[in-house]
């Protein structure tokens, strides 16, 4: 059976995957709004994005002062969010 | 079913909903859009329909239809990035270009507005030259946007346009005024409707 990527399955990061992954990796979002969307504090955010930005799953990168982080789901994290999901089907299959 | 597969369906369950709820969040209410162009595109032509009429001076009309127009863009436009704040696609090129022409159209429009209305023409050229190159205008930009994309709300409304505007040519003036307002108006309002249903279709 295939396990569960471990980076993805926990609730929050599994949100933020969910949200990015309905963006596409050609669409960047700000921190701001995504935390809007995601409905988490901050500093969970933050926490959450840093583990996936070292699994190679998100890429974050400063726009300006203004306009702060923008966040977008790279290739590496819209194949293993794949995975996850079809993970997830298996288990119902069988 | 074990509690692995409920876990797993649970799961798939939360992932569509995260999803769902987010594109909603991001996604332009079309029937909104559409109700305003339907009351902007009624007021203002019904407007100039009764100024034709003699019912009061043209001038105020056409005051009336800057001001509505301008209203309903700005609507438009302040909904439209309320929605997609914060998100920015790969390329921003073809949203620039597409804001640009929609604002080099409309400076060409009104340049041949002042043109016609400084010209020694009878009036009745400008009440048939005006609407028609601006619904052509409208039409054509709608168009763009749907290519561009992809999207259909956009491409029902610029062959709407167009339509109605090639119809309007060949109704008699100032009753095409009357026939721009009155099937814009209501063509846009059941497009507004039929968003609706296909929104409730969809959730």
């Amino acid at each position: 059976m295939t396990e569960l990527d471990p980076v993805i399955h926990p609730q929050g990061r599994l949100r933020v995957m969910a949200v990015l992954d309905a963006l596409g990796t050609q669409t960047s979002i700000t921190f701001t709004r995504l935390q809007e969307l995601v409905e988490m504090t901050p500093g969970n955010l933050i926490t959450h994005l840093r583990r996936l930005e070292e699994a190679g799953y998100v890429a974050t990168s400063k726009a300006g002062r203004k306009r702060g982080t923008d966040v977008t789901m790279t290739a590496r994290g819209a194949r293993a969010f794949a995975d996850y999901r079809q993970a997830l089907r298996d288990m119902l299959d069988g | 079913m074990t509690e692995k597969s409920d876990q797993a369906a649970a799961a798939l369950r939360a992932i569509e909903a995260d999803q769902a709820r987010a594109l909603h969040a991001l996604r332009i209410d079309v029937r909104l859009v559409y109700l305003v162009w339907a009351a902007g595109w009624a007021l203002g032509f019904l407007g100039l329909w009764a100024a034709a009429r003699g019912a009061f001076p043209m001038t105020a009309a056409v005051v009336a239809l800057v001001v509505i127009f301008a209203l309903a863009t700005g609507f438009s436009t302040w909904h439209t990035m309320r929605r997609v704040a914060g998100v920015r696609p790969a390329s921003q090129w073809q949203g620039m270009v597409y804001g640009w022409g929609w604002m080099l159209s409309f400076v060409i429009l009104v340049m041949l507005g002042i043109r016609l209305g400084t010209a020694d023409l009878p009036g009745s050229v400008t009440l048939v030259v005006m609407p028609a190159v601006g619904m052509l205008i409208c039409g054509l930009q709608f168009l763009a946007g749907a290519a561009l994309w992809g999207d259909r709300s956009q491409l029902v409304l610029g062959v709407g346009l167009l339509v109605v505007d090639g119809i309007s040519l060949f109704v008699p003036v100032p009753t095409h005024l009357l026939v721009v307002a009155i099937t814009l108006g209501v063509g846009l309002t059941i497009c507004a409707v039929l968003a609706g249903r296909r929104d409730q279709v969809a959730a």
